[in-house]
Parts: C-alpha cells; sequence; structure tokens
C-alpha cells in the first residue's frame, strides 16, 4: 500500500550526492561533451565489435561513477516493459532485403536471425545509454550540469540565441522534477483518503491507466502555481536582471580532463571506421 | 526608506467590476523599522509586499523604495537588492540543487566576484548551522534545514528590508521562536523588517502595525494603539492571549501594568492582588470508553530499501479513546503527519500493529473500507483540491465509496455541517474561495463519507484569526454529536480546545501520553522536547512560584480563575 504514494521511489535516474567520484571532479562542459560523443558512439555502433567497446567504456565510467550495481540493476529491472517492447517492435521491423536464416515464421510472422541481432543490439544500446545517464546524472549537481551546458552552447550566442535563457529553463525543469513528484504524491494521497482507488494492483490495464488521469490532470493545474512562486521567488533574488552574473562553481579545466573526451572521440571515430 | 502615496493596484485580468486589490495605500516606513502587516485572508497584504519588491508594479499612485521608484523594469535590480524577500513555503524559494550553490544563486544574479561570494556563502551557511550540509542536495534536507536555507540564500544578498510573507505560519513554535529571533536580531542591526502574519502574537511584538482590509489601510500605529483601542474582530484579528488575559483581569478589577510584553510583567501585579484558594484536581465525569485506535511498536521509514530511505518513525504507542478529541503534538519532523497517515490506513505498518476500529491494518485491508470509519483532512488541504466546483469537491467521497442514497442529500448535509449554504456555494469554482472557505470545503469533503472518527492535521495553519476561531467552533461541535477527533497542531491553544487527551511526539517516537491539560502543564517535559509551553501555563507557574503554591493544572484562563480569589473576584 505504502510505496503506491512514494512515486521518486520511481524516479530511474541517480540523483546527484557528493561522493568525491572521479567523474564528479571533472569539468562539466568535458564530462557532458564525452556523454554526448558516447551517445553518438553507441547510437551508430552496428556491430558486436563496437559495441563491445562501448560496454567496456560503459563498465570503466560507471566504476569511477562509484555507481551500485544493485541500483544499475534496479533501474533496468523498471524499465524491462519499456525494453520487451523496443524488442517486439525491432523483430518485426524487417529490413526488406534480409536474407539472413530464418529462425522462426509462422503466418505473416517471420523472424530472421538478423531481425534477432538487431533486437539484441538496440536493447543493448539502450541499456548502455541509460546507464551513462545515470553517470552523468550521479556525476553532475544540476548546477554543474548547467553550467557545463552554458558552456558548451556558448558558441551559440556569437550568432544570437540567448543560451542563458535557453539553459535556465532546463534548470528548472530538471529541478522541478522532484516537485511534481511530491505534488503527485499529495494529490493521489488526497484522493486515496477519500475512497479512490489509487495504487490497487487488481483490475485491467485500461482501468489502471484511467486511475492515473485524476491526479495527472490536477497536479498539472497545482505544478502550475508552484511554478509561478518558484519564478517569482528567483525573481526575487535578483534572476534576469540586466548585467553580468558571475559564478559560483569555477569549473577549470585541467589535463586530466582531456582523458574522457579524447577517449570518446576514439570510440567514435572507431564506430565510423569500422571495419576498416 | 520604504513610501507608498495614494498606491493602488489591479490585476489586468480582473473583471471591471471589482475593486482594486489595493485602494489608496499610503504610509512611510523608516530605516530600521520592524513593521507586522495583518489582516484577514485575500485582504492583501501579500500583494503590497510583492508590489514593495518590485514583483508586480503599482496600477496608480507612487511607491519609492530608498527614493527607487517602482514603476517598471527601469532600476529592478537596485531595488531587488534593496530588498529581501521570504515565502510562505521554503522548498518553493529553493532553485540550486545544493546548498551552498543555494545560498550562491542571487550572489551570481548580482554579479557578485567569486571569491567574495565564496565569503559570504561560507559565513552565512555557518551563522546557520548548514555549513557541513554545504554539499547536501536540497530535496534531502529536513523541513527545519529546508526553512534555514531559504533564510540563508535570502540573507546572504544582504538586502536593507527584509520581507517575511507568513514565513511564521507553517513552523512549530520553536522554529517560530527561532525565526522571531532571528528577525530580532537583523531588525538590531539596523535591517528594516516587514512581517507580514496571521498572529496577534508575532505582531504584538512590532514596533508599527498595518492592519489591512479588503485591500485599503485601515490602521496604521503602534500594538498598543491597536490592541487596547479598537474592536478589532471587524478587521478578522483577534487579540494577543496576554491582551485578552489583561482584559479579563481588568473585569475582575485588578490593577495592572501599562501595555505588558509578556505574561512575566503581569506576575507581581496579580501575586500581589490575588490569594490562592485550595481546589480539589478536577477529575474527568466523562465515562472512559473503549480505544477505537490503537497504535503499538509502530515504525516507519519513507523509501525504505532505497539509498533515499528516511526514518520517520521508531516507536509509537497510543490509545485512542472514541467519541472525544484526541491530540498530537510535536516539532516539525516529530513524526505526527506519518502517524496521522497511519490512522487512516493510507500507510499499513512497516513494523508494529496499528488498529482503527474493526481495521487491522497489519492484515491486507481495503482503503476504501478503512476511510469510511476513519477520514483524513491533510495539511494545507487546499493546495490539492482535484475538482472545480464546490460540490463536485465534497461529492468525491461519497461517490468513490459507493454512497446509495442521493448524493446531493449527502453533500448538503456534510455542507450544513461546516457552515456553508449549499446553494450559495455549490456551483462556485474551489479556487474562488477565501482561505477560510477553502477549509470548511476541505472538511466537508471528508465529512460526506460519515465517519465515525475524524483525524485532521494542523487544521488551522495559515488561517486568519476569525476563520481559524471558525474552524474551531465547528470542531467542538463535531465532537459534541459523538465523533472522534484526532488532530495534530502546532498550536496548543487549538489541542487545549479540542482534545481531552494528547501525546507528545518526539524524533519519531511518542514520549509522552495523557490528559492533555496535565501533559501541557508539565513545563520542563515540553521545554525538553522543543515545545514552547502555553502563555497562560507560563503565567500559571509564574504565579505559583511566587505565590509559593502548587497549582493543578493550567490550560485554559478559567483554570487559573477557579484556583484565586481576590480584589473583585469571587
Amino acid at each position: 500500500m505504502t510505496e503506491q504514494f512514494e512515486f521518486s521511489r520511481y524516479l530511474i535516474f541517480p540523483e546527484y550526492s557528493e561522493s568525491g567520484a572521479w567523474t564528479q571532479k571533472r569539468n562539466s562542459g568535458w564530462l557532458l561533451f564525452s556523454v554526448f560523443i558516447y551517445f553518438a558512439g553507441t547510437l551508430l555502433a552496428k556491430n558486436w565489435g563496437t559495441l563491445l567497446i562501448g560496454i567496456i567504456l560503459c563498465i570503466i565510467l560507471s566504476i569511477l561513477a562509484r555507481m551500485e550495481l544493485r541500483a544499475s540493476l534496479r533501474n533496468l529491472l523498471r524499465t524491462l516493459p519499456l525494453l520487451l517492447i523496443i524488442a517486439v517492435i525491432s523483430l518485426f521491423s524487417n529490413p526488406i532485403l534480409d536474407t539472413s536464416p530464418r529462425i522462426f515464421e509462422w503466418w505473416l510472422i517471420n523472424i530472421t536471425r538478423l531481425d534477432l541481432e538487431n533486437a539484441g543490439m538496440l536493447i543493448l544500446r539502450f541499456i548502455l545509454l541509460m546507464q551513462i545517464m545515470g553517470v552523468l546524472t550521479s556525476s553532475l549537481s544540476i548546477t554543474r550540469f548547467i553550467h557545463g551546458l552554458e558552456s558548451l552552447l556558448t558558441p551559440f550566442t556569437w550568432v544570437g540565441i540567448r543560451v542563458h535563457d535557453f539553459v535556465v529553463s532546463v534548470e528548472i525543469a530538471i529541478r522541478y522534477i522532484p516537485l511534481l513528484t511530491q505534488t503527485a504524491e499529495r494529490i493521489a494521497k488526497a484522493q486515496a483518503s477519500r475512497g479512490a482507488a489509487w495504487g490497487s494492483r487488481s483490475g485491467s490495464l485500461i482501468s489502471r491507466v484511467r486511475q492515473v488521469f485524476p491526479v495527472v490532470l490536477p497536479m498539472f493545474t497545482i505544478s502550475y502555481q508552484r511554478a509561478d512562486t518558484i519564478a517569482m521567488a528567483m525573481d526575487a533574488r535578483g534572476f534576469g536582471i540586466k548585467g553580468k552574473r558571475s559564478q559560483y562553481v569555477s569549473d577549470r579545466v585541467q589535463m586530466v580532463d582531456a582523458i574522457l573526451p579524447a577517449s570518446m572521440l576514439a570510440y567514435l571515430l572507431l564506430v565510423l571506421i569500422y571495419p576498416f | 526608506m520604504i513610501s507608498a502615496d495614494g498606491l493602488c493596484f489591479r490585476y489586468p485580468e480582473q473583471a471591471s467590476n471589482t475593486p482594486d486589490i489595493l485602494q489608496e495605500i499610503t504610509f512611510h516606513i523608516q530605516k530600521g523599522e520592524y513593521i507586522a502587516i495583518v489582516g484577514g485572508n485575500g485582504s492583501g497584504k501579500s500583494t503590497l509586499v510583492k508590489l514593495i519588491d518590485g514583483l508586480l508594479f503599482p496600477t496608480s499612485g507612487l511607491l519609492t523604495v530608498n527614493g527607487i521608484s517602482v514603476t517598471g523594469a527601469a532600476n529592478l535590480a537596485e531595488l531587488r537588492k534593496q530588498i529581501g524577500l521570504i515565502f510562505q513555503f521554503p522548498e518553493d524559494q529553493i532553485v540550486a540543487s545544493t546548498v551552498e550553490e543555494d545560498v550562491a544563486f542571487g550572489l551570481e544574479n548580482y554579479g557578485v566576484p567569486t571569491v567574495e561570494m565564496r565569503a559570504r556563502v561560507r559565513k552565512i551557511l555557518e551563522g546557520f548551522d548548514l555549513w557541513d550540509l554545504r554539499g547536501r542536495t536540497t530535496t534531502m534536507l529536513s523541513g527545519g534545514q529546508t526553512q534555514r536555507l531559504a533564510l540563508a540564500g535570502v540573507l546572504a544578498i544582504g538586502s536593507d528590508c527584509l520581507i517575511f510573507d507568513e514565513a511564521t505560519s507553517m513552523l512549530d513554535p520553536a522554529a517560530r521562536k527561532n525565526l522571531m529571533g532571528v528577525m530580532k536580531g537583523l531588525n538590531t542591526e539596523g535591517k528594516t523588517i516587514l512581517h507580514v502574519t496571521h498572529s496577534m502574537e508575532e505582531a504584538y511584538q512590532a514596533d508599527r502595525v498595518f492592519v489591512l482590509k479588503h485591500g485599503q489601510l485601515v490602521f496604521d500605529g503602534t500594538p498598543f494603539d491597536l490592541f487596547n483601542q479598537h474592536n478589532i474582530s471587524s478587521w478578522n484579528l483577534e487579540y494577543p492571549e496576554i491582551i485578552r488575559y489583561c482584559q479579563i483581569f481588568k473585569q475582575l478589577g485588578l490593577r495592572l501594568p501599562e501595555n505588558p510584553r509578556s505574561t512575566h510583567e503581569l506576575v507581581p501585579y496579580l501575586a500581589e492582588q490575588l490569594r490562592p484558594v485550595r481546589v480539589k484536581k478536577a477529575v474527568s465525569k466523562r465515562k472512559a470508553t473503549e480505544p477505537v485506535i490503537e497504535v503499538s511498536g509502530l515504525a516507519y521509514t519513507y523509501l525504505a530499501g532505497t539509498l533515499k530511505a528516511v526514518p520517520a518513525l521508531y516507536q509509537v504507542d497510543v490509545e485512542i479513546p472514541g467519541e472525544t478529541g484526541y491530540g498530537f503534538v510535536g516539532k516539525t519532523g516529530s513524526g505526527k503527519s506519518t502517524v496521522l497517515q497511519h490512522l487512516n490506513g493510507l500507510f499499513n505498518p512497516q513494523q508494529g500493529m496499528v488498529r482503527i476500529g474493526n481495521h487491522d491494518l497489519t492484515k491486507p485491508y481495503q482503503l476504501a473500507d478503512v476511510v469510511r470509519t476513519a477520514g483524513l483532512v491533510m495539511q494545507n488541504p487546499e493546495s490539492h483540491f482535484f475538482e472545480f466546483y464546490v460540490g463536485d469537491e465534497i461529492a468525491f467521497g461519497p461517490r468513490n465509496i459507493g454512497y446509495e442514497g442521493r448524493l446531493v442529500d449527502r453533500v448538503s448535509w456534510a455542507m450544513g455541517l461546516v457552515g456553508l449554504d449549499f446553494f450559495e456555494f455549490r456551483d462556485k469554482p474551489v479556487h474562488t474561495l477565501s482561505g477560510g472557505q477553502k477549509r470548511k470545503v476541505a472538511l466537508a469533503s471528508v465529512l460526506a463519507m460519515k465517519p465515525e472518527i475524524l483525524v485532521l492535521d494542523e487544521p488551522t495553519a495559515g488561517l486568519d484569526p476569525i476563520a481559524r476561531q471558525e474552524i474551531l467552533n465547528k470542531f467542538t461541535g463535531l465532537v459534541d454529536t459523538g465523533l472522534t477527533l484526532v488532530v495534530s497542531s502546532h498550536n496548543l491553544v487549538d489541542i487545549v480546545t479540542l482534545s481531552a487527551n494528547m501525546t507528545i511526539m518526539d524524533a519519531g517516537r511518542s514520549t509522552a501520553s495523557g490528559r492533555t491539560k496535565d501533559v501541557l502543564w508539565d513545563k520542563n517535559m515540553l521545554l525538553n522536547h522543543g515545545i514552547e509551553p502555553l502563555p497562560i501555563s507560563r503565567l500559571g507557574h509564574e504565579l505559583g512560584k511566587v505565590m509559593e503554591v502548587e497549582f493543578n493544572p493550567i490550560g485554559e484562563i478559567s483554570d487559573l480563575l477557579a484556583q484565586v480569589e481576590g480584589a473583585g473576584h469571587d
């Protein structure tokens, strides 16, 4: 019963908590850049050889970020239904010129070895991206993430794009996730304490989905009001005024920060040119 | 420092036939003054302070802060630097992800150089005992730590004027006293303080009081003038406890000091003019009833089994008798709300036993069955209304539990119980109601399920004094009809009014239980648990000490009057 109201239990990515991990000490811009490159490499990897390198890099990064194996597995389990859906879709997305041996054939269903390989790779990519996303969220506080994003996007200011406004919007959106879960918890509790069948594991999937609507709709109204208050509190502390902002976190670049982006660029290069 | 002349404000989207939110307000505030701003819910207090901080702009009239005109975006940076605004809910003003980054947020906006910023952040965090938590995620702080952080984030900017917009309303008495001490300290350092509050005790501590009613400044003067010369109930205010005592003592013909600030000042006068009479200790005539709720060995951890696990309850043992009121008192974070959420089945016990009527929560149960027995009105209930119209909000519960009669009759009956006219209110959008009316809707929406037990979490928090009194009267009426009331409150006057028995909670444990007046009379025990005794109990103890007599427990002034006699008192 109780766990049904603890929505923050279901946040998949770990929150930042100071642990002194190696990745937490890296320059935020370079760390973000490395993750983006890793994403690109993993999404473009088209064979098991390059994906194996992706796995090795993922393991090394997870160790450097002091990620807990159990927590990672638990998060994976939570996304299992989504993974299975992806796998099934992938199985039936047959390439037109698939000439690989057929493994299963029934009525219109036709599964080849290539389908299985594609589905396996897709799931593996998804798992790797999830894990690296976890590395990122556990390594950077929201503020450092924002500073990193801002430094990465700085070139866009040269063409007149207001990068700072954009990244603060991102910051508030991220900051808002725990508040959203708290609001949803309160509404669900308020409804359940007035007899709404919230959280019952019985009933069809449709009836369980229907339970969610009465929570989601007021959540947006209430969240909007809270967002308004937060925006006002930010304004009251001088946010958005003209003039140069200073930075509390000075993210200096050290030689050691180059290791990650260099490794990731090498990985991406390998993905692009392998097989040679 | 702050001047307003004919200040008016209305929202652009407001209907043309509605009056301005603020009307022709004129005042002058000198640097270093301490001003309380009071008035009923919706009187315009928060709007006024938002105008002063440049978060809204006047529709007409003049408003200046340190010579800076509040008229639009020009000079906004300089204006906001002068004013620090602390809101009611601290979690709504924390922006960054870690403690130190949040304190630095305002300084970053004003472009304070990094080296200076680091020094200022450290100084302020050390001052608020948060330095050791500087790297902690802001969502992982306790209620008290969050409150301190919100304050630190504003104070770091170093504004000359600080505005506290109902910042004490959700605090426990110890935290409230602490924050009041901080305000006094800042005022002594020369800061101008504007304190928006519903607490008359707090307003009485100010140098000057503004009273707002329907957007008009109806009083501007000292608290002594306010509470001694005016019929304040028409402004939705009440008298502070000490003034109320003085009025009663004066009616009895007693001589008292002029404008006493604390009960301590009354003691020599009362000791001189009163003498104790021996009275037998009151014994409850009410027949002891069987407990309708039993809790034993209850322990509970939020997010158990995750890295974010937070233990909330360690050992709670309570027996709540039926057809009477029962109170829970304790500091913020002591576990009161967690216990209450077990008492209507929202939470099932992780350890220990909870029985509500015939429902044993250690065994599988249907929540809908338990809520028929025990209805819960959660803290700040109007913040999670989910229907648009009053009638629909109240009908939500009976509809869910499968009420078989006419739903309209049940809704009408519940609205009648809380004093809301069915035909006037059923089709009103809930967001258009006043604070007191919203609280009544929240109460009616639970009463509509006709529970035998009503569980209330901070039922009067955030209400103006008149709305609070109205709600308290409804509750006492409900207990008289045989309902069992379980109430948690930071306001000990509410607890004395509503509950015959009570439990003190501290750090997730039930530490003391018994008859309410007996428990609240144990001054040392209360202080040990961080709870401020009632002013009348303090007066009773001090008077007893001077008179060298052991009074029976005193929870209300009538308890004291029953044990003394003297000039004019029979």
